[in-house]
């Protein structure tokens, strides 16, 4: 029998996988999560709160190159480069889509789910990309996922996940 | 000229629907677009539309409080909604279709899906 982590482990890779073929045709793979990054690159995170049925934040953080090109994608852009609205836009809709995939595996058959709108800004790189890590306690863990080369970081923190198991 | 509303406060999310709906056959459509579900209710109460796609989770007014107020509008109880959400699950489309959606489709959606939910339309309301 898997255990609750493992199964976690299992519905996070589904649904960023299942997201991406299924907005921008393209393949994630998830990779081991890195020791210590040396630095900081620029890119978009987006964070949306769980409130049902149970509570919680996922957050994910996407480099710039990879915005870019994911946005291109789902646009279907054979010419120019997206705009940072664009660009936003779709960081916040690949968040929205990947935490429902993962709540509605989640959750119970009879509670309904409820998420909060992303919310989600660009980053310089000039400063640390505060993306909690799993903590001792099981209460938050963090994924890494090599999109066309480049990483794609996706954290899960909640209270009162005891379904997972 | 058929009228299609589709309401989602992200503009890649209502272009990625309109794609679908013209790969699943739908082409010769206005589309009108909206950002929640509040618009979406002045829009179809100003205007006849033949179909409305909807998100869930939107800013002002949500895709569950948009199908209350039309399920309590005479005027607007047999308008066809197809909603499509990341936030399904069973409970949630038992919900909804007891509002009233034709069908409820969880994100991202492919034109597939949709092929097959404007089938049963059209076998309810005539072709499209």
């Amino acid at each position: 029998m898997e255990t609750g982590a493992i199964r976690l482990d299992s519905i996070v890779n589904n649904a960023v996988s299942r997201t991406l073929e299924g907005l921008a045709f393209m393949d994630a793979e998830m990779a081991e999560s890195p020791g210590t990054e040396p630095g900081s690159p620029a890119g978009y995170i987006s964070t949306l709160d769980v409130m049902d049925p149970v509570s919680g934040k996922i957050t994910i953080f996407v480099p710039d190159g990879l915005s870019t090109l994911i946005t291109g994608n789902v646009f279907s852009m054979l010419e120019g480069s997206p705009t940072a609205e664009m660009v936003t836009d779709t960081v916040s809709e690949l968040l929205n889509t990947i935490a429902g995939i993962i709540m509605g595996e989640l959750s119970p058959a009879s509670r309904t789910i409820s998420l909060g709108l992303p919310e989600t800004s660009r980053l310089s790189g000039e400063g640390p990309v505060t993306i909690p890590s799993a903590g001792s306690d099981g209460s938050s863990r963090k994924y890494c996922f090599d999109v066309h080369g480049e990483t794609l970081t996706l954290s899960i923190s909640y209270e009162g996940l005891g379904d997972v198991d | 000229m058929k009228r299609i509303l589709l309401a989602d406060d992200s503009a890649m999310a209502r272009m990625f629907i309109r794609q679908c709906l013209e790969i699943a056959g739908l082409d010769d459509i206005d589309y009108v677009e909206v950002e929640n579900g509040k618009e979406a209710l002045d829009a179809i109460r100003n205007e006849p539309v033949d179909l409305v796609v909807t998100d869930l989770t939107m800013p002002v007014m949500d895709g569950t409080d948009f199908m209350k107020r039309k399920a309590a509008s005479p005027k607007l109880t047999d308008l066809p909604v197809i909603v499509i959400t990341s936030a399904n699950n069973p409970a949630k489309e038992k919900e909804l279709i007891s509002l009233g959606a034709l069908a409820v489709l969880k994100k991202p959606v492919t034109p597939a899906l949709i092929c097959k939910v404007l089938e049963e339309l059209a076998q309810k309301k005539g072709a499209w």
